[in-house]
């Protein structure tokens, strides 16, 4: 199941777009229209020279690794299904549906634009609480902002709290066929995670019925036509038997999702960008000292403050997915400037 | 087959700088052309068009006393009547000119950049567009030096005044002066440039170096096509691109000269007609201020320190070192990949002595050459030379390299020629508001590809280098951290061998060393665009 995989969940959302006018004040506008001016209006989004100016209200929990709206208007048109030129005027000499070039071929189109809602969060796993937990986090977080959005959507009109924003965004969801995760797996335990999957073993009940196959065309050839007629008959049966378990015991592996990577969660990484700029800094500061061999017991007593001070092991308090606004020995999520 | 240039058809110095070639001076003169006066532009090409040199002359038996060269920018081809479909088949970068890209170059990276610029450039207009003294023309002067003043010969100055008399012949275009700070009186008419020079015995012997002392332009790069008889194959060694095996091979002609294949295996994209873009580049002119004396002084700071790390007892050596980790060279070329400590550097220069070309071109060949062959497969935490050294930036050879079979793969489409030279002087006492540094030229055939991924990325950035934030330790942009830049405060680390018991060194603080003065985005037409512009045949149907 790829929609979780290296203990994060990769959501992806359809929801369709409404297509009445509305009245935005004056004049009227598309719900598209507006809903488009709205996201361009969500802080990182405004990515100018000037950036920066806000932080995202998806870095208001600590479960987020990466969140994108986008509208999907129609689907592209490719242009025309070509054929060889030859064939077509072959075809049209012998045949009697002739092709004209000039006239269009069918094309496909949207009944109404799309929004795509697509997610990388922190899960335990692919199980729909685990989603429906996230969703509760960004409903509390930010309620206003998603009303805002989905406003604009087809059905959100019911939608006032937690539980029907979980249900509303699972009925939109769709599989997530291809996630990426971007973080370093520790690769012989990713390596030994894989589940084997023996040759001979799978294919002891197809090989079973290949046998009685060729078992059943001796008795045909040798002995009764009709009893070797019903034992290769068998044969066929327990051969494509096997070959569908085997096959089936193929998809179950492939779909086993990868370990997480170690300390690949939000809070686990924020906490390792806060040492990373902090040790820089500890070890400039104290440089001079580890050159001095008459300094080592300082040295030494120095990184057991910035140890104490630091908190290596606290990712710092997190209540219902939010960031401990009073826990400074971690890095808060978002845009940090610098 | 292999690459057969029309060498008349070259401009000079882009094949081999001039200032190899014994053209230790230079004067670059900026032109405008005037409201709807294309014919007097065209006039001007024309009459500009026999005294241009080409790398027929140069190198040559016969080189010219004074090398003419002439590129414009994308408002000078406009105010010349190219036809619109040529203009906007130009690439997006040149159409855009440097001020526009300064976010990309990291020169915005100060409040109120753009006045520290020389007044020339501040006239030539800003991201909204041209105005009556936008560049459109740049003309330079390779001149060669008289030994005995150490000044151009007397034929730069005769050269100048024919192409100012050239230019007010038929009106219509006028010298764009001010290669000065603003305020600063009168204003410059030429760029005025100099290879760095000593004196010995009543003679002025040029150096190839820059002012903060370091030896410039080894290992520019070599591509097919670039030397006579095949001379590029020998000469790639070190400096063109590097397969997994250890073998080196000339860079494609298409990197450099526009209309032949580049090291994607196609010809870039250039403007119609293909014979307007063909034996054409383009190059990024920027004039790098040189902040000496800061840069001297954050050496000795630093070589204190340094010294007292990593146990190196002479004060002399612990600069030297730190200059060396730098720039991943020492001062006098030697790369720190072959020579990683000072006792190293010395024995290598026991080894490929330095010596006067004119009287041991063996010896001087052997020793040029040993200074560009190394690669960086042995050294991957850069403890020989930093991975965030400046030559280690700018010119990664194989250290990109997904796979080791892969060579210099993720490299040879980020090379650049340099060419140019410095400006001013920086006696013993020199302050950083003296004017002395660097005009760079910098010749690609895509400038955004190229030039200014390697600014972008390689200089002003430190992923590709596992340096994080940090930026080149000399060209880049430092901040003090103060919050006054957008970056942290800047630092370089200096790796060390784990076997050698001393910890890595950071060095803290660094200063602005590089600040630019200005600068634009030219083309650098072939021989036949310049006779189909002079002409007003440009036809791109």
């Amino acid at each position: 199941m790829p929609t979780f995989d290296g203990g994060h969940y990769f959501l992806t959302v359809l929801v369709p777009v409404k297509t009445d006018p509305i009245p935005a004040g004056s004049p009227f506008t598309s719900p598209v229209h507006a809903l488009r001016k709205r996201l361009a209006m969500l802080p990182p989004a405004q990515q100018t020279p000037a950036c920066c100016d806000g932080q995202s209200p998806f870095a208001r929990n600590t479960r987020n690794h990466f969140a994108r709206f986008v509208v999907i208007d129609d689907v592209a048109y490719n242009g025309r299904v070509t054929q060889n030129s030859l064939g077509l005027a072959l075809q049209n000499a012998l045949s009697k549906v002739k092709i004209n070039l000039v006239v269009a071929q069918p094309q496909d189109h949207l009944s109404c634009p799309f929004l795509l809602f697509s997610v990388d969060f922190d899960a335990e796993s692919g199980a729909d609480s685990q989603r429906d937990s996230y969703l509760a986090t960004l409903w509390n977080t930010m309620e206003v902002e998603l009303r805002e959005i989905f406003t604009h959507c087809v059905g959100f009109d019911g939608v006032n709290d937690e539980a029907s924003f979980a249900k509303y965004i699972a009925r939109c969801q769709i599989e997530t066929t291809m996630p990426f995760n971007d973080y370093y797996v520790d690769l012989d335990a990713t390596v030994k995670s894989l589940p084997v999957w023996p040759v001979d073993k799978n294919l002891i009940p197809a090989g079973a019925g290949a046998v009685v196959i060729v078992l059943g065309l001796i008795i045909f050839c040798f002995m009764s036509g009709m009893s070797g007629l019903i034992v290769m008959l068998l044969g066929a049966a327990v051969l494509a038997g096997g070959l569908w378990m085997a096959y089936a015991s193929i998809l179950a592996a492939g779909a086993k999702p990868f370990p997480a990577a170690p300390d690949s969660n939000l809070p686990a990484v924020l906490k390792g960008l806060h040492l990373q700029r902090t040790f820089a800094r500890f070890a400039i500061d104290k440089q001079m000292l580890a050159a001095d061999p008459a300094s080592a017991q300082k040295f030494h007593a120095a990184f057991g403050d910035f140890v104490a001070e630091n908190q290596p092991d606290n990712l710092g308090v997190i209540i219902n997915d939010r960031p401990d606004p009073n826990y400074r020995q971690t890095q808060k999520p978002g845009i940090i400037g610098i | 087959m292999a690459v057969e240039l029309d060498l008349a058809d070259i401009q000079g110095n882009i094949l081999i700088p001039y200032a190899k070639q014994g053209f230790l001076k230079g004067r670059f003169m900026l032109f405008h052309i005037d409201n709807d006066n294309a014919d007097a532009g065209r006039k001007f090409v024309t009459g500009l068009l026999p005294k241009i040199t080409t790398a027929l002359h140069c190198p040559s038996a016969q080189p010219p006393e004074v090398a003419i060269n002439i590129a414009f920018t994308w408002y000078g081809l406009l105010a010349l009547g190219i036809p619109t479909r040529t203009l906007r088949g130009m690439p997006d970068e040149f159409i855009d000119g440097m001020v526009k890209r300064a976010p990309m170059l990291g020169d915005d990276f100060r409040k109120g950049w753009k006045d520290r610029w020389d007044e020339v450039w501040i006239k030539s207009g800003d991201s909204y567009g041209p105005n009556e003294n936008t560049v459109h023309i740049l003309v330079t002067l390779n001149a060669q030096m008289d030994p005995l003043t150490g000044a151009a010969v007397p034929a730069l100055a005769e050269k100048t005044s024919e192409i100012k008399k050239l230019a007010q012949k038929n009106g219509g275009i006028t010298l764009v002066a001010g290669h000065n700070l603003p305020g600063q009186e009168p204003p410059i008419e030429y760029q005025d440039l100099s290879a760095i020079l000593v004196q010995e015995n009543g003679k002025y012997i040029p150096t190839p170096k820059e002012h903060f002392g370091f030896t410039d332009g080894i290992s520019d790069p070599v591509f097919e096509g670039q030397y006579p008889n095949g001379d590029e194959q020998a000469l790639a060694v070190g400096s063109g691109a590097l397969d997994g095996k250890g073998n080196w091979r000339p860079l494609a002609t298409g990197e450099f000269l526009l209309g032949y294949p580049d090291e994607a295996q196609e010809t870039p994209d250039a403007t119609m007609p293909l014979d307007f873009s063909r034996n054409g580049t383009f190059m990024a002119y920027r004039k790098l201020h040189e902040n000496v004396a800061s840069f001297k002084n954050f050496l000795d700071k630093t070589a204190a320190q340094f010294g007292a790390v990593t146990g190196i007892q002479s004060h002399d050596d612990a600069r030297e070192t730190v200059m060396a980790k730098m720039a991943g060279r020492w001062s006098d070329g030697v790369p720190l990949s072959l020579a990683p400590t000072a006792d190293e550097w010395r024995k290598f220069n026991d080894t490929y002595k330095a010596v006067d070309p004119a009287v041991d071109p063996a010896g001087a060949a052997a020793r040029e050459a040993a200074l560009s062959n190394f690669s960086y497969h042995d050294d991957p935490e850069g403890t020989k030379c930093p991975l965030t050294a400046h030559m280690r930036r700018v010119n990664t050879r194989d250290m990109m390299a997904p796979t080791p079979e892969d060579g210099s793969v993720l490299n040879n489409r980020r090379r650049i020629l340099r060419r140019g030279l410095p400006y001013g002087d920086s006696p013993v006492g020199t302050t950083d508001s003296d004017e002395h540094g660097i005009v760079m030229l910098i010749v690609c055939a895509n400038l955004f590809r190229q030039y200014e991924f390697v600014q972008q990325q390689w200089i002003n950035y430190g992923l590709d280098s596992r340096a994080g934030s940090d930026t080149c330790p000399i060209v880049g942009n430092h901040s003090d951290g103060t919050g006054k830049e957008p970056a942290p405060k800047a630092k370089f680390v200096i790796p060390a061998d784990p076997a050698s018991g001393h910890p890595p060194f950071i060095a803290d603080g660094l200063p602005q060393f590089v600040e630019t003065r200005g600068g634009e985005y030219f083309f650098v037409p072939s021989m036949t665009a310049l006779r189909m512009i002079g002409m007003g045949v440009v036809d791109p149907t």
